[in-house]
């Protein structure tokens, strides 16, 4: 089981420093005790194998306490942004019939107003309540309540088809997604991940991406199948690129993981050239293209360490690898997203449904351990993204065009629908269009994504008012802040008196990008 | 030119109350509101604010001024503006 992992490292390195916040630490057999105790408190209370628990909490120490003490009792943790506006992250708590929510006393009366159908029992983090022990104090506890929020429905005992951890993801339809991953998903991923970038207990991971972001489970727990440190990096850092160079080399981070947009300001305001990076070896980079002239920046001002370019999308973990290779200056095409890893397989198919030869351009297609159990409680959506092939096996449908080189390399080239990815985050243009369509003087609304160098796209959107309202751009913004993550908030909101449509009636989705594109 | 400090307290209010921000009412910034810590300024807000900064003092901020101790709160901000005012 993914826990294993930690109660492995802490009988072999119980003195080691485990994780690093700001400036706490917990060595391998605090966080084991911290874990197992919170784990004898969920079970006391009725949660378990089956259950889903949220995460209400800023990173920290409580936070990682709080998933491993999830995944002891059984139970799958279900990450929820603080970030995030309280009605979007509400819509996640319903979803995930949550049985408990682990959060703060500063977090939890802001989200607590906003959730229908409340948890069985709330814990809130005590380290915070200036208690010595770390751990959570628990209320309102309805033992009655928790059969019906997700109770009893998994077997006791260790069964690796469980789910561990539910990652939800903006969704086309307006509703967001939870894609569930299994213990043995997750080990299939972090063994091959722990490996291939040969971590031991010396080195320092840094943990840059929240919890609810799936490049957090390589930092997490490939970290402690090491036994290294995991440093987490504090979030303010992300506005001043300049501070957080410093924070590497001053903290010694050994493995860097995170989207390319942070490396690409790294590269171009972090004033590298101050820093001594000789302890940085790897710096691993997935979730969105790297454009190739900020990674070449990159590589001049660090050379010492290996690059990697990883794949996948949260349904699969990490699907494919690259170890970015020499980048000649004739170079303008992005690297390659590589070839197949932990034991994934992969399939190009194109719209007839047959498997496309090598150079032609088609949908990537995922079969292998590390694949999503599904999405929660959402069958349809499920069914059209993993689909049986011929044989029985199981695929997972990317949406994400590539084409295969000549050397057997897999290029990424766009998607096929309206997905889109900014700064990292994964984005359904439905999703913003859905909030703006909610907007009771909204007639009718679409977003476009552009191509941006430095951030990979910025959102646009347009709106048509409702006869007889008054629509004010200022107020749709404000609207879709209350109902989105800042990174989902278009750059600008156009009132417009219709929208561009082609012959068929539909949204001319490419006049309206085009227009909305001119200055 | 000589400000007070209220008066570039003052005349940095209107970013928090609109201009940067997606909030249908005005937050209440003190000088000593960690801006960053609760999230009122992200990695796209500095931008705005900077821009904002330069052209309300008609001052430039370098990219190596662009750190968390000039811009954690207002006041750290109105030191920086004092400094660049000379």
């Amino acid at each position: 089981m993914l826990h294993d992992l930690l109660i492995e490292s802490a009988a072999r390195y119980p003195d080691r420093t485990a994780v690093v916040d700001r400036t706490e630490s917990i060595t391998y057999r605090e966080l084991d005790e911290a874990s197992a105790r919170l784990a004898g408190e969920l079970l006391a209370r009725g949660a378990g194998p089956g259950s889903r628990i949220g995460l209400y909490l800023d990173k920290s120490l409580d936070a990682i306490v709080a998933m491993w003490g999830v995944l002891r009792a059984g139970a799958a943790y279900v990450p929820l942004d603080v970030a995030s506006p309280v009605r979007r992250v509400a819509r996640i708590v319903d979803n995930g019939e949550l049985c408990c929510i682990l959060s703060t006393p500063k977090r939890w009366p802001a989200l607590a107003p906003a959730v229908a159908f409340p948890p069985a029992f709330v814990g809130i983090a005590s380290s915070t309540l200036q208690q010595v022990e770390r751990g959570f104090a628990f209320e309102s506890s309805d033992p009655s309540r928790v059969a019906p929020a997700g109770r009893g429905a998994g077997p006791e005992g260790p069964d690796l088809s469980r789910a561990a951890y539910i990652l939800y993801t903006s969704g086309s339809t307006g509703q967001p997604k939870g894609v569930v991953l299994s213990h043995r998903a997750a080990r299939s991923f972090v063994d091959w991940a722990a490996e291939t970038t040969g971590l031991g207990p010396t080195d320092i991971v840094s943990s840059h991406a929240p919890l609810h972001f799936d490049l957090s489970v390589f930092d997490l727990f490939a970290t402690c199948r090491a036994g290294a440190t995991v440093a987490l990096v504090p979030p303010e850092l992300n506005v001043f690129p300049r501070n957080l160079a410093d924070w590497i080399a001053a903290r010694r981070i050994t493995v860097w993981y995170s989207v390319p947009s942070l490396l690409a300001r790294l590269a171009l305001a972090g004033g590298l050239e101050r820093c001594d990076w000789t302890h940085l070896r790897q710096i691993i980079f997935a979730g969105e293209v790297f454009p190739i002239a900020q990674l070449r920046r990159l590589r001049e001002q660090i050379p010492g360490a290996r690059y990697w370019n990883w794949y996948g999308p949260t349904e699969t973990n990490v699907c494919t690898a690259y170890a970015v290779d020499a980048l000649p200056p004739e170079q303008t095409a992005p690297v390659p997203i590589g070839t197949a890893c932990a034991n994934n397989k992969l399939l190009v198919m194109n719209d007839a449904g047959s498997v496309c030869a090598p150079g032609e351009t088609g949908e990537l297609h995922v079969n292998g351990p590390s694949l999503m159990t599904g999405y929660q409680a959402m069958p349809e959506a499920t069914a059209r993204a993993l689909v049986a092939r011929g044989d029985g096996t199981l695929w997972y449908r990317t949406g994400d065009l590539v084409r295969e080189d000549a050397a057997g390399l897999l290029h990424l080239l766009g998607r096929r629908d309206g997905m889109i990815k900014s700064r990292g985050y994964r984005i359904e243009l439905g999703e913003i269009e859905s909030v703006l369509h909610q907007h009771p003087g909204v007639a009718e609304a679409a977003a476009v994504a552009l191509p941006d160098e430095e951030s990979g796209h910025v959102i646009r959107a347009a709106a048509v008012a409702e006869a007889g309202h008054a629509l004010d751009a200022g107020e749709l913004r404000a609207f879709c802040a209350e109902r989105l993550p800042a990174y989902m908030i278009p750059l600008s909101i156009v009132v417009r008196g219709s929208l561009p449509r082609g012959s068929t009636g539909k949204i001319d989705r490419l006049r309206l990008l085009e227009e909305l594109s001119r200055p | 030119m000589k400000y007070t400090d209220e008066q570039i307290f003052n005349a940095l209010a209107p970013f928090f109350a609109q201009d940067g921000m997606d909030r249908k009412e005005a937050i209440a910034v003190e000088p000593d509101t960690d801006i960053i810590a609760e999230g009122l300024v992200d990695s796209l807000g500095i931008f705005k604010l900077i821009a904002f900064v330069e052209e309300a003092f008609t001052i430039t901020i370098e990219p190596d001024e662009v750190l968390l101790e000039n811009f954690q709160t207002l006041r750290a901000l109105r030191n920086l503006i004092v400094k660049k005012l000379g």
